[in-house]
């Protein structure tokens, strides 16, 4: 469970991060184009990996009710970093595939 | 659509605020009536056990008919997630003018040593579940009525709500405090955009829920207006538990022994409750449910069996058709009955968010009508009628509801448990602190006066946890230690919110009037 928020709180961030006015209250600078392409398909890509990983742990209904329950929780804090604390939000992405791993073995 | 949208939403966000409200902390009926007992907290908990059942059974059998002298129906349950004690209880036949018949339960020590009989009276979480769609001091119909009516207007104002909102995903992640009107479009747009899919389904399953209600007519048509007969054919188990007792004495088969048949079919399946419908009748019927755990259903799993002679009546069918599969799963996803604790938690959430949202845009139009009087009112002019009625409202709804609702908690402990009417009195005490929290806000409605409240809530949140500790046989430490969540998560719960509370306070304290969203937002989170 640890794992799948983290995931998804990863998808959000790089979604977020891919967008330009985000990503320079994050970063401080202007992203490149090709950075912000990467951004947003990686994101979308993690995303999917979440609501896949939902649906083999805990089949389709039970996962895919709670894929969207955690869609809402992981973007929660995107929100409220970007509002209050922008310049964090690189660090805990960084952070975010740790937790994944470790929730993974735990 | 603007126009629309502003309507319909603020024509019955204050009824819709406390739909949403209870309904949100309906997610946690059980948990809240398990804290409205503190007799229960103690020596009662244990988990199901597959080896007992036998032992379980018979025990209680014996015990029922010792205590439960002429009952109309004993209902054995066993400890669910939920639910974690053994109990026995009966419901005794109604008196004249009555439905239903008292019912009591008495649930047994984990060790049997013995029973915990004196629990005081008390509706607990099902006070909540039933004010979300039966209101309270008016007719269970014309309140479902009046809830469906602000649910339609919920459903338009979402749909013209995704209509209007031209950004939904350039401003996905946008919440920009400190500018006023603007904070509180940024946060009604986040509130609703992040948990849109749980905002339009809550509302349109909670439209189905109550659908033959709001239009009966396929159903009356098609059953020659026999409502009875169509729920018959509808749910088929239903007409066997319905039965009257032959009010003549016959003996019954003992309840352990229709365990293996049980087992036989739903092997895989703990046991929920076995009730006796006319116990020691000759229309005697045993009814065994089944704990369907995380299934996404909410159907109730179960068989029926003459109790005379064992012979097996109904058993549920799996093979469901289309139609009832469809309304079955749209059901579960209102209920969420078979959420494990996680994602009970995230509808708590969802159904938080929708609280915000609620709140967030009626304060937003409040904000706006006020910038543009301001003018008029700096001149000496008097707010217009709509904004002091908005205004007042919206202190009343936003604070009232989460004050009535530690002053409901509050009423439970403090209450003697000897006073007549005990439950609807803690009943009361919710609406006394709304109706309180109302009047203070005709009187004021300036930012001393969300101060003077938020402050009383903080506080009184933030004492729950030492009131429970004072009038329970545990306390957060003991629960935490004895890994008892679900009352610890209650108390935890209730500091969360104080601290939420306090920050609340302090920015609203800080900050002048005009900077005052994020402050506000907050105090929205938790109505």
């Amino acid at each position: 469970m640890i794992a799948l928020i983290a995931l998804t709180y990863l998808a959000f961030g790089l979604l977020a991060m891919s967008m330009f006015g985000h990503f320079r209250e994050a970063m401080g600078r202007a992203p490149k184009t090709l950075e912000s392409q990467l951004l947003y398909v990686s994101g979308w890509l993690t995303l999917l990996m979440s609501l896949i990983l939902c649906v083999t742990k805990y089949d389709w209904g039970y996962g895919s009710i709670l894929f969207f329950g955690l869609m809402t929780l992981a973007a929660l804090p995107v929100v409220l970093q970007l509002s209050y604390a922008s310049r964090s939000l690189p660090k805990t992405l960084i952070l975010a595939p740790v937790i994944l791993i470790a929730g993974w073995f735990i | 659509m603007t126009w629309l949208h502003t309507w319909v939403g603020l024509l019955v966000c204050w009824v819709l605020l406390l739909v949403f409200f209870a309904g949100t902390l309906s997610y946690y009926r059980h948990e809240i009536s398990l804290w409205n007992q503190p007799e229960l907290h103690k020596e009662v908990f244990q988990s199901y056990d597959t080896t007992r059942l036998t032992e379980q059974l018979s025990q209680g059998e014996d015990y029922l008919r010792q205590n439960a002298v002429n009952a109309q129906r004993w209902l054995i349950e066993f400890p669910t997630e939920r639910h974690p004690m053994l109990s026995y209880g009966w419901q005794q036949p109604p008196e004249p003018g009555q439905r239903r018949g008292a019912f009591s339960e008495h649930a047994v020590k984990a060790d049997n040593s013995g029973y915990v009989t004196e629990v005081r009276e008390s509706r607990g979480g099902n006070f909540f579940y039933r004010l979300h769609f039966d209101l309270h001091y008016i007719s269970a119909i014309t309140a479902r009525w009046i809830v469906g009516f602000c649910t339609m207007f919920m459903l338009l104002a979402i749909i013209s709500g995704i209509v209007i909102h031209k950004r939904i995903f350039k401003d996905f992640f946008s919440f920009r405090p400190g500018k006023g009107s603007r904070s509180w479009l940024d946060a009604h747009n986040v509130s609703s955009v992040l948990a849109l899919p749980f905002h339009l389904m809550i509302t349109y399953t909670g439209l189905i829920t109550l659908m033959i209600i709001y239009m009966p007519w396929g159903i009356l048509v098609n059953y020659d207006s026999d409502r009875r007969e169509f729920i018959n054919e509808a749910r088929p188990g239903s007409s066997f538990t319905r039965i009257a007792a032959a009010n003549e004495a016959a003996p019954q088969l003992p309840l352990a022994s229709f365990l293996p048949k049980v087992q036989q079919t739903f092997a895989e399946l703990p046991l929920k409750s076995v009730s006796v419908i006319n116990p020691d009748d000759a229309n005697s019927r045993v009814v065994v449910t089944f704990n369907t755990g995380e299934q996404v259903t909410e159907r109730e799993l179960f068989m029926v069996f003459s109790g005379t002679d064992g012979e097996l009546l109904y058993s549920a069918d799996n093979d469901i058709s289309a139609a009832k599969a469809t309304h079955d799963a749209m059901m579960s996803l209102h209920t969420a009955r078979f959420s494990g604790p996680v994602l009970r938690g995230l509808f708590f959430l969802l159904g938080l968010s929708g609280c915000v949202m609620i709140a967030s845009g009626t304060l937003m139009w409040a904000v706006k009508i006020r910038q543009k009087q301001q003018k008029a009112i700096s001149q000496g002019a008097k707010p217009s009628l709509g904004l002091r009625l908005v205004e007042t409202l919206n202190l009343m709804f936003i604070l009232g509801l989460p004050l009535g609702t530690v002053a409901f908690f509050y009423a439970n402990r403090l209450l003697p448990a000897s006073l007549p009417g005990r439950s609807q009195w803690e009943v009361h005490s919710f609406f006394i602190l709304l109706v309180i929290s109302g009047l203070l806000a005709i009187w004021r409605r300036d930012k001393a006066m969300w101060r003077a409240q938020l402050a009383a809530l903080t506080a009184a949140l933030a004492f729950l946890p030492l009131l429970n500790a004072l009038t329970s046989p545990a306390n957060l430490l003991s629960n935490f230690a004895a890994g008892q969540w679900q009352l610890a998560g209650f108390d935890l719960l209730a500091l969360a919110f104080a601290a939420l509370g306090l920050f609340a306070f302090k920015r609203l304290g800080r900050l002048p009037m005009k900077q005052t969203a994020k402050a506000q937002k907050l105090q929205a989170v938790r109505g």
